[in-house]
């Protein structure tokens, strides 16, 4: 059965909320940059790889340079995982 | 048995500040405090080679000991930043200004981060092979030769520094069964490129790292029968704080791992034995050592302490 946006993206949360600081997993704003949120790129390198992990995908260096925030990390999934 | 007599280290005094030079490498604050973790950098004098760090590490641990120079039987450098072009080894240069006895062998290892921990099995097996009884593991690689100061991702990062291990017949500490492997298909992430500059795939390098030591460690302590909270100490490669922090926490024992390389910063293959003088105490018995990085590469292994 195809996973709804809305439980995949649930699912993605938790893995933020485990690996970045609170102040910064508990944002509201999914489509907030990474930038704007005061990640450096080991902030989003730690991330990714959790996702990695977390989701039995691969991220290339040229698909992570797309993923600018949590909702870009979301649509990703929904491709890499239908 | 040959094991781990004395160790010793030799920091090159010379520091650049970090903080000084954050605005013109496009660098944060927070990521020089939280990532990095390093404040300063140490960095070789002028004139000086890695053949000089290498004297003068052994000549501390020489001292230290009380061992005279005649009885020593074998001398290995681990560099890939060797003197001039690598031609002669280091090692033979090293050999010539400390005057070691003719008889003493001595090669190099080219090997990076992983070298130290690798290099003590290389010594110990080499030494138990021909019987000898006292021999020098000497680390030095000091990445200013390669690194370019415009580099945001190598220069706030690594530091020149040597360090000299004695082992010996008499050992204070056991080297035990180590775990070492390669990932040579990503060993582009940690190399010098054509210009001679180092390159770094940070999150290549990250990635590796925080996947792979965690493993390791853990087939380590398998491979020696000592269960993970039997461990008093772990002494990671000190290659950012954010990699020591992150392995520690994959392996839930932060409260037995520290990063400690603010002063003067990563020193590839000097990293662990700087940091086992640094970290562990003296009621500590197991102490599991773990390097990683170039090639990629990795080798842990545990080291106990005799009574």
């Amino acid at each position: 059965m195809m996973e709804t946006r809305d439980e995949l993206t649930s699912k993605l949360l938790v893995v933020v909320h485990e690996n970045w600081p609170s102040t910064v997993a508990q944002t509201e704003d999914l489509e907030a940059s990474f930038i704007d949120l005061g990640l450096d790129s080991l902030d989003v390198s730690s991330l990714v790889l959790a996702v990695e992990e977390h989701f039995s995908v691969t991220v290339s260096d040229e698909e992570l340079e797309a993923l600018n925030s949590i909702k870009d990390i979301a649509d990703f999934l929904r491709n890499k995982c239908p | 048995m040959i094991g781990i007599q004395a160790l010793s280290e030799w920091i090159c005094p010379e520091r650049v500040t970090n903080r000084d030079r954050l605005e013109g490498l496009g660098a944060s604050e927070s990521l020089l405090d939280e990532k990095i973790g390093v404040m300063q950098v140490a960095r070789l004098g002028q004139g000086e080679d890695t053949s000089d760090l290498c004297v003068r590490a052994v000549d501390r641990v020489l001292s230290d000991t009380g061992i005279a120079k005649e009885d020593i039987q074998c001398l290995v450098v681990v560099t890939q930043n060797p003197d001039d072009a690598g031609l002669p080894h280091t090692s033979a240069i090293v050999h010539g200004k400390l005057g070691l006895p003719l008889s003493c062998a001595a090669f190099d290892v080219s090997l990076g981060c992983s070298g130290y921990v690798y290099g003590l099995s290389i010594v110990k097996s080499f030494m138990e092979g021909c019987g000898f009884t006292k021999g020098l593991l000497v680390t030095a690689d000091p990445y200013s030769k390669v690194v370019s100061m415009d580099d945001r991702d190598t220069s706030l990062l690594f530091g020149d520094g040597a360090s000299a291990t004695l082992l010996s017949d008499t050992p204070v500490w056991a080297i035990g069964s180590g775990d070492f492997g390669t990932m040579g298909e990503l060993s582009s992430a940690l190399e010098v490129r054509e210009n001679g500059r180092l390159y770094m795939n940070g999150r290549g390098v990250f990635s590796f790292s925080a996947t792979t030591v965690p493993d390791s460690i853990k087939r380590t302590l398998a491979l020696n029968g000592l269960a993970l909270e039997k461990v008093d100490r772990f002494v990671l490669h000190q290659g950012s704080r954010f990699i020591v922090d992150t392995i520690a926490k994959r392996l839930d024992v932060e409260s037995r791992t520290s990063f400690c390389a603010s002063g003067y910063g990563n020193l590839v293959s000097s990293s662990i034995p700087v940091a086992f003088r640094e970290l562990v105490k003296p009621q500590d018995k197991y102490v599991v050592v773990s390097g990683f990085g170039v090639g990629l590469s990795w080798a842990s292994n545990l080291l106990t302490r005799l009574a």
